[in-house]
């Protein structure tokens, strides 16, 4: 299965941030776009790590969504300045 | 206003009405947005609302009537989209597309508004007029959150609505709006895009959150909890020494002090509330924010399983000392021994009567006995604690905590809603093993279930029977029933066809559970016990009484006694109590208690007996259950391997206990 391309050298996994991290959701895996749309997270929407083990959790608005690391590493992201 | 007329939610189908059929309004949403509270106030009627996400599996029904008008209200179950990703989601598809609902309120969640939007653009697909119910509206003023409705009623062209379900608030407002429906209006745009743009145009104020109110809540609520301000000062003080901290807490706390009896069992609890107590003051010092903190220690793995070890242990002094010892000898020894039992003997003349009720096998000394003094302390108590974490939020962090464990056995972390539900009945959890998103872990959840996971009832009396050995049989127990059921699954996921899905859940908040909603749902449970279990008790009494007049009991006892005397080392009375297990698990478990308790049984046997009724066969109803979800020759294979399995164990424990002679 081939996870989304990361050619724009900005664009990290979302397991590459670390626990509080913010970013912007750039770009979904196929499979998975239709899944993650309903809890609310899809390109430009803005989230944030809490946790990454056991499960990656991140934050999207005010719902904390539990992820497991191989989802994780199939959403692709670009990170934000936590000061802003 | 709304004058609620009946609810039929048991069948599932409509009621039938000699007037023509009513309006339908059908009520949809995420999980969690508290669909099923509103349900509960349109139509006045309780269905239990717990806090994990995707629990009402089923399609609820209720009517309620509106300025003269009937509608019937459909309870959906909670879906992210309506893609229809598990057979749960389904339901809610299959509701929209077959029922035809005159109205579709969605409700929704102004705390979460671009996500609530993006259903409302998916459900404008379906053409259906729409009304969206912003709901939790209390969450939201507490945490500042403003939202204007007319403004956002006029950029999605719905009506908006904002409530309370859980006090009722705007619900009045909602039912005066039922007839102004509208449709929405994204025309073609991409919903990311419109929900974007309108979420820029509705102005939404988000202030800091002010978590204290959440925190001094959940203070009072413990301090009454456990009873006593001055015995936890006491306590605390002997066991902690933080004097100044504590005092400290219960002044914040308003110095709510209760009744000054605590009973001996209340204190051993609270004894295994101290370790929770301790980051709970530490936690003040820097932090007031504590349910949110607690919501994150018990989603981390080095804090989440202390807390799970606590949290269990909560449990088991609860269910184990309270239920089992204090409740059960109340009511066994005082009510039915003592009274009951003798005042029926004096009245009763000796003969075929005498020996129906309170013979040996007697409908009243042994069913009644059985069902009311010993299994109905004991779920009574489990329930009360199980309803409190249900409603708390806590169970999907646990889900979160073992994922990877799931991942082993083919299955992923959501198995656990499941697992920890057929802790309740493994019956009503084998239903909800559809909300698993594949065939096959739908099958091995199932399987696993009727193998390895003890009711609330039986459980119940487990603790309360082993409770009385030592914690190393209780570890015993456990571990060879959870080793078991980890290695079936771990052997079952490379066998069975097909795949695992991707684990991604929706962590809800911590919330304080409201009493009240407490004690309804372990009232609601307590009496469905009655009505489904205590029926059975006496049946499965009678059909035991009259296999015993027919001379039929020995033969049978005596059929299966070398299996159970030879192989397992047990009284051959056992084979009766295994033959009661399947009628129903908890009223075989009662009867070991009653043998542990006349001390008919060894540690050893207890610890062997009690892992093979475990193990071994599911009841009765779970069997239906299985044959309805997964068809009568999966049903019979897996019931048949089960207990040829489950002997087997048992044999093996008993020779290994035997050999190693271990202090129980």
């Amino acid at each position: 299965m081939a996870g989304p391309s990361s050619d724009l050298p900005d664009n990290l996994r979302l397991t590459d941030l670390a626990v509080g991290d913010r970013a912007v959701v750039v770009q979904l895996d196929e499979k998975l776009e239709m899944r993650l749309l309903g809890f609310g997270l899809f390109p430009g929407v803005p989230v944030e790590v809490r946790q990454k083990f056991p499960a990656c959790i991140i934050r999207c608005e005010d719902t904390e969504i539990a992820l497991e690391k191989d989802v994780a590493s199939r959403i692709l992201v670009r990170r934000v300045d936590s000061a802003e | 206003m709304p004058i609620q007329l009946s609810v039929d939610h048991i069948s599932g189908k409509p009621r039938a009405s000699r007037r023509p059929s009513p309006r339908k309004i059908a009520l949809v949403g995420h999980p969690n947005v508290g669909k099923s509270a509103l349900f509960c106030r349109l139509t006045s009627k309780y269905v239990t609302i717990s806090n994990y996400p995707g629990t009402t599996v089923d399609v609820f029904r209720g009517f309620t009537t509106v300025d003269g008008q009937e509608y019937e209200v459909l309870d959906t179950p909670g879906i992210q989209s309506l893609t229809a990703e598990s057979e749960d989601e389904r339901v809610t598809a299959d509701v929209l597309k077959h029922e035809k609902p005159d109205l579709v309120i969605q409700v929704g969640d102004g705390k979460n508004l671009r996500r609530t939007l993006l259903l409302t653009a998916q459900l404008s697909h379906l053409k259906m007029p729409l009304l969206l119910a912003l709901n939790m509206k209390d969450e939201c003023d507490r945490k500042g959150i403003t939202i204007d409705g007319t403004e956002l009623s006029r950029l999605i062209g719905v009506p908006v609505l904002q409530t309370t379900a859980t006090t009722g608030e705007g619900v009045g407002a909602l039912l005066d709006n039922v007839e102004s429906r509208g449709f929405c209006l994204l025309n073609g745009h991409p919903p990311a895009e419109w929900v974007d743009e309108i979420l820029d145009q509705v102005k939404v104020e988000q202030p800091e959150h002010d978590a204290w109110a959440d925190f001094r809540t959940l203070l009072v609520t413990l301090a009454v909890l456990i009873g006593s301000a001055l015995h936890l000062e006491n306590y605390l003080g002997a066991y902690l020494g933080w004097p100044t901290l504590y005092k400290a807490v219960f002044d914040l706390a308003g110095g709510t002090a209760g009744p000054a009896y605590l009973p001996e069992t209340l204190a051993v609890a609270v004894g295994s509330l101290a370790p929770v107590l301790l980051p709970f003051l530490l936690g003040l010092r820097f932090d007031a924010n504590f349910p949110t903190r607690f919501g994150i220690w018990s989603r981390r793995f080095l804090t989440g399983i202390p807390i799970l070890i606590v949290a269990l242990s909560v449990v088991y002094q609860l269910v184990g000392n309270l239920g089992a010892q204090v409740l059960v000898g109340v009511l066994e020894e005082v009510v039915f021994g003592a009274y009951l039992l003798p005042a029926l003997g004096a009245v009763v003349p000796a003969g075929f009567v005498y020996d129906l009720l309170l013979g040996e096998y007697g409908a009243v000394s042994v069913g009644l006995t059985y069902g009311i003094a010993i299994v109905l302390p004991v779920v009574s108590t489990f329930f009360i604690a199980f309803s409190f974490l249900e409603d708390s939020g806590y169970l999907p962090r646990l889900a979160v905590l073992s994922d990877r464990l799931f991942k082993r056995m083919g299955l992923n972390g959501k198995a656990f809603l499941p697992m920890v539900l057929g802790i309740g009945c493994v019956t009503m959890a084998t239903m909800t093993t559809r909300i698993l998103n594949s065939k096959k872990e739908r099958l091995l959840a199932s399987i696993l279930l009727a193998l390895g996971i003890p009711c609330s009832a039986q459980l119940g009396v487990i603790l309360g029977i082993i409770s009385g050995i030592s914690p190393l049989a209780t570890l015993v127990v456990f571990g060879t029933v959870g080793a078991q059921v980890f290695l079936a699954g771990h052997l079952l996921s490379r066998i069975l066809p097909g795949k695992r899905s991707d684990f991604v859940l929706e962590i809800p908040p911590i919330r304080t559970p409201l009493w009240r909603n407490i004690f309804k749902k372990t009232t609601l449970r307590v009496k469905w016990f009655l009505r489904e279990a205590l029926p059975l008790f006496v049946l499965g009494t009678l059909i035991l009484f009259t296999l015993d007049r027919l001379n039929l009991l020995s033969r049978m006892v005596r059929a299966v006694e070398p299996v159970v005397t030879g192989l397992l080392s047990l009284p051959s009375q056992t084979a009766m109590v295994f033959f009661l297990g399947f009628l129903r698990r908890d009223y075989g478990a009662a009867g070991l208690f009653d043998m542990a308790r006349n001390n008919a049984l060894t540690p050893v046997q207890i610890v062997v007996s009690l892992t093979v009724m475990t193990l071994f066969v599911p009841c009765v109803a779970n069997f239906f259950v299985l044959i309805k979800e997964q068809g009568t020759r999966s049903a019979l294979l897996i019931t048949g391997l089960i207990s040829v399995y489950a002997i087997l164990v048992g044999a093996v424990l008993n020779l290994i206990l035997n050999t190693w002679s271990l202090p129980l």
